[in-house]
């Protein structure tokens, strides 16, 4: 690749005078023209477009059709996975060094399981409706995107909601004020780090999915163009998988 | 186009417009309208897999020279055209076909995510279950719960992230730097195990 955009790779403009595609290949591939027939493909469907047509990429040697954003936001997961990783690996350490893990002295409160197990089902039902919300979007039905994408909204809202009911408490008593004290014991610390950082992805992945309720409440996301909707749902399937982790790690073990 | 009707077929389809065309190929100088005609009856009946492989093939047509070497090419094509299709999954019947997403090598499938739901929701209770078992083994709590943990996480990104549906390359590429802080991880449990015997 030379460059950048590359410049074998056009964007179809705006297709809102029923301009067709060339059928001709635009792009010299050795493999013979499959990504020619991707063009006409997003040909036939921008018939129907009006603004944003589907955006098919060149099938690439290593990655297929994976579009750069995916590629992108795959390349920030693992990173952020590597985040997640030093937290639970420094979490691990902390605990496996230490001889009494939850000092009965500090007159700390275990953590409550089956609370967070009802967070950890509500994060799995956010994972669902965003699936079903892209396939929504991969089929060009706006009102399946915006009403599965607007449940996943709500789920992420929800477990917020409920984590602050964990550390605070909205009814009844949080861990704050049950006595555990960020700061007092590596057990209270680890813990909020660990779940603060992830309800922060919580909360980064809420607005960034309603910003894409917005979008696709707009009709942006209308015949089939789905490649953003896959990559914020990348993010947030992420969140739920970290989440999986974090509630094994730190709440069962 | 009917692709999503096409697609199951158009692996044979592809096959069949291939040995058509490069039977034309051998006549092609002096018919090279018919051909044209033929090849395009044969792209209509075999569906885009085929025009590809129509494609491929007039070029051979053309240039006589370069016959030889493009029918291979061409076969390479087809196979590739094979196992992108087996790829797919069967259960698409009734999929609309969308042109959106014809290159993109898999259609979502809802079955398949709820199925991936109850699943997922059997582990978690049966994770919850596991962990509040009176006098439990930490050992075995903890083989039992990193296993079913591990098998949620995996079972999200192939399925719901579609690692499932990406390429070879790129599954590998994701998941040979996941693998660093695990191993790491299993390095510091065998050093705890070993402290601790």
């Amino acid at each position: 690749m030379t460059g950048w955009p590359d410049p074998r790779y056009k964007r179809p403009k705006s297709r809102s005078k029923g301009s067709k595609l060339p059928t001709e290949s635009r792009w010299p591939s050795p493999d013979g023209g499959v990504w020619k027939e991707a063009g006409r493909m997003s040909a036939t469907a921008a018939d129907h477009a009006d603004h944003h047509g589907p955006v098919e990429w060149p099938p690439d040697e290593h990655t297929g059709t994976a579009s750069l954003g995916k590629l992108g936001m795959w390349v920030f997961l693992l990173s952020d996975g590597f985040s997640f990783g030093g937290l639970l690996l420094a979490y691990g350490i902390l605990r496996g060094g230490s001889k009494v893990w939850i000092d009965p002295a500090l007159k700390e409160p275990h953590l409550g399981i089956n609370f967070t197990a009802l967070l950890t089902f509500l994060l799995i039902c956010s994972s669902v409706t965003m699936v079903l919300a892209h396939a929504a979007a991969v089929e060009g039905d706006r009102k399946g995107l915006v009403r599965y994408l607007g449940l996943t909204v709500l789920g992420g809202a929800l477990f917020l909601c409920g984590q602050y009911q964990e550390y605070f408490g909205i009814v009844g008593h949080g861990l704050t004020s049950e006595g555990l004290i960020f700061g007092k014991s590596a057990y209270a610390n680890t813990f909020y780090l660990i779940t603060s950082f992830h309800g922060l992805h919580v909360l980064t992945g809420t607005i960034y999915l309603f910003v894409m309720l917005i979008r696709s409440m707009m009709g942006k996301y209308d015949h089939g163009n789905h490649n953003h909707i896959e990559i914020a749902g990348l993010f947030w399937h992420f969140v739920d998988l970290v989440w999986i982790l974090v509630f094994t790690f730190i709440y069962l073990l | 186009m009917a692709q999503g009707d096409k697609k199951k077929k158009s692996n044979s389809g592809g096959q069949a417009a291939h040995k058509a065309t490069s039977e034309k190929a051998e006549k092609a100088e002096g018919a090279r309208k018919t051909s044209d005609d033929k090849a395009e009856a044969a792209k209509k009946a075999a569906g885009d897999k085929g025009a590809s492989a129509k494609e491929g093939a007039e070029v051979a047509a053309e240039d006589k020279p370069r016959k030889k070497a493009a029918a291979p090419e061409e076969k390479a094509v087809a196979a590739k055209a094979a196992r992108s299709e087996e790829h797919d999954e069967p259960d698409h019947g009734e999929a609309k076909a969308h042109g959106a997403h014809g290159a993109h090598g898999h259609k979502p499938n809802r079955r398949e995510y709820l199925v991936i739901f109850v699943v997922l929701f059997v582990l978690t209770v049966l994770e919850v279950i596991v962990a509040q078992i009176p006098g439990i083994g930490k050992a075995t709590l903890g083989v039992l719960l990193v296993s079913m943990a591990l098998a949620k996480a995996a079972i999200v990104g192939l399925f719901y992230m579609h690692l499932k549906h990406e390429t070879r390359i790129l599954r590998t590429a994701i998941a040979i730097p996941l693998a660093a802080p695990a191993l790491y991880a299993f390095v510091l449990i065998a050093e705890a195990a070993w402290r601790w015997r």
